[in-house]
């Protein structure tokens, strides 16, 4: 056993003497992070087993800590997790979304155009004609035509979304990007555009999609955990390796509540914003459901008021909450 | 044979799980899911010392597993793969909470608590370690915490502090002995652990 691994199981074992720990200190700036995962997935294979949680100690602790990210053992895992993390599944609207329905100047034959924009700092979920899923990250804005699903499946889209396209082999679907054309029959992905539009990024989660460039007519085709990244100003396309969760982060990393009590709520936010609500008068038994992306504490409360009758007052980070 | 039998058995319904999961089953998920959160909290716990940390990394590894379950690879193990989800957010924590100057203070902590065994099983996690210093700070003089703050925090000597502060080296020792002793009463209110450990740290 090398030296740094014998320390590392020590570590695990919490068995390091404190003279140790200024030794296991230094080797660990003196190793590379593939040294240290090798590491990780040897001490897994060998030692993981006899470290386990119960799921009781599992639950007690999540508990005390967090009042709202909890882990239910005896609930549906997959409810529990992504409903917690990851609106994959089960989007939940966001009350406050603003979708503007733009009808655009009619002629009689022309089918109309559908616009779907999301405003800065909100989320949207929406399902087409064709029932495929697109959750809408805040600032973009997806187009399509009335006649999407019967006779096409194309869309415009401005900014970034997820898309879970439903199956449908006769007609593909083809989501536009600035003169990128994302190709698919039925698969998982996500686009985004960055914010100066100067590159569009093609991430692909499931099944396979072709993207190609409107303009020279060249494409590639992905598969699932590669992206195409698109630079609008010089035309060259490059395919990277990705794990996903920076590209589809957005989609999760908000606080997302399903018919909660209000004091919940308010002990999430608590913890997520690092502030502090003393409450007075008797919190209202309704319940909410809403999502916060990473606002600021004064708009969420602005955004509490159109649901619940309270004033607030703040000081520093200390927030007077009276209902009235 | 009895248990090599359960062992197959068991084998048998990972990889029959593993199947279900690539075509999209909840069951198979929850089952396995149940099968290794534990295994994954418990590990990860002991090399990141963080509870919150610990949740994020498992919630994140399993919603992973979720959304590239078509790519497992029904022969490799699954605990394996497992691993290699979670590897890198690990390494990044682990060298995140080993570079903090208070970890070293907290380890000493957690290795003096584990030779009383009964205290191994609730152990204060480095956030707590933490908040609960932040907190006793609020009793220290200005001065006090910053001289604190410089040695034990950022982790200069108390040479250097005096340059810096353009004081005497013994009044460095002396403004730190009268933090330590204030620490130390106000985080054994915390948990009388803490005691032991100043004790033996500084």
């Amino acid at each position: 056993m090398t030296p740094f691994r014998q320390l590392m199981k020590k570590y695990i074992f919490l068995e390091l003497t404190p003279f140790e720990i200024k030794k296991m200190k230094n080797m660990i700036q003196e190793t590379d992070d593939e040294s240290i995962a090798n590491e990780i997935r040897e001490l897994w294979n060998v030692y993981s087993h006899k470290l386990p949680l119960d799921a009781t100690s599992m639950e007690s602790i999540i508990k005390n800590k967090d009042p709202y990210f909890t882990f239910h053992p005896h609930e549906n895992k997959v409810l529990s997790l992504l409903k917690n993390t990851a609106a994959v599944l089960f989007p939940i609207f966001f009350a406050f979304s603003i979708y503007t329905y733009v009808n655009m100047p009619e002629t009689d034959r022309m089918p109309k155009d559908c616009i779907v924009s999301v405003e800065k700092g909100q989320q949207s979920t929406l399902i087409l004609p064709d029932s495929t899923r697109v959750y809408l990250n805040s600032d973009s804005q997806l187009k399509y035509s009335s006649d999407f699903g019967i006779s096409q499946r194309r869309i415009e889209l401005t900014g970034e979304a997820y898309f879970e396209v439903a199956k449908n082999q006769e007609m593909p679907f083809v989501v536009s990007a600035s003169n990128i054309d994302v190709k698919v029959l039925g698969t998982t992905f996500n686009i985004n555009m960055s914010e100066d539009k100067k590159t569009i990024e093609t991430s692909l989660l499931e099944g396979s999609v072709e993207v190609r460039n409107t303009i020279t007519d060249k494409s590639v085709k992905l598969i699932p955990n590669q992206k195409a990244i698109y630079n609008t100003v010089t035309g060259l396309m490059t395919i990277a390796e990705t794990d996903l969760i920076a590209e589809t982060g957005w989609m999760y990393k908000e606080l997302i509540f399903r018919s909660e009590p209000l004091p919940m709520v308010l002990k999430a936010i608590e913890k997520f914003y690092g502030c502090r609500f003393i409450v007075e008068g008797n919190y209202p038994k309704e319940l909410f459901t809403g999502r916060f992306k990473q606002e600021n504490i004064q708009d969420i409360l602005q955004n509490l008021q159109e649901h619940y009758r309270f004033h607030y007052h703040k000081q520093g980070n200390e927030f007077t909450i009276t209902f009235v | 044979m009895q248990t090599y039998l359960q062992f197959q058995q068991c084998m048998n319904n990972e990889r029959k799980n593993i199947d279900l999961l690539r075509s999209g089953s909840h069951t198979a998920f929850n089952s396995l899911y149940e099968s290794y959160s534990g295994l994954l909290y418990g590990f990860i716990y002991r090399l990141t010392r963080s509870h919150s940390k610990t949740k994020d990394i498992v919630q994140d590894t399993f919603l992973k597993v979720w959304l590239q379950r078509e790519q497992i690879d029904p022969d490799l193990s699954f605990r394996a793969w497992l691993i290699k989800i979670a590897q890198n957010r690990v390494v990044d924590v682990f060298r995140q909470q080993w570079k903090n100057k208070m970890f070293e203070t907290y380890l000493c902590e957690t290795y003096e608590s584990f030779i009383s065994p009964e205290k191994s099983d609730s152990q204060i996690d480095f956030d707590d370690f933490l908040a609960a210093l932040n907190q006793s700070k609020k009793k220290l003089s200005s001065r006090q915490k910053e001289i604190f703050e410089l040695c034990k925090e950022q982790g200069l000597t108390a040479k250097e502090t005096a340059e810096l502060l353009s004081i005497s080296e013994q009044a460095v020792y002396n403004y730190l002995s009268q933090a330590l002793s204030i620490l130390r009463k106000e985080l054994s209110l915390y948990n009388p652990v803490f005691l032991l450990v100043l004790q033996i740290m500084f």
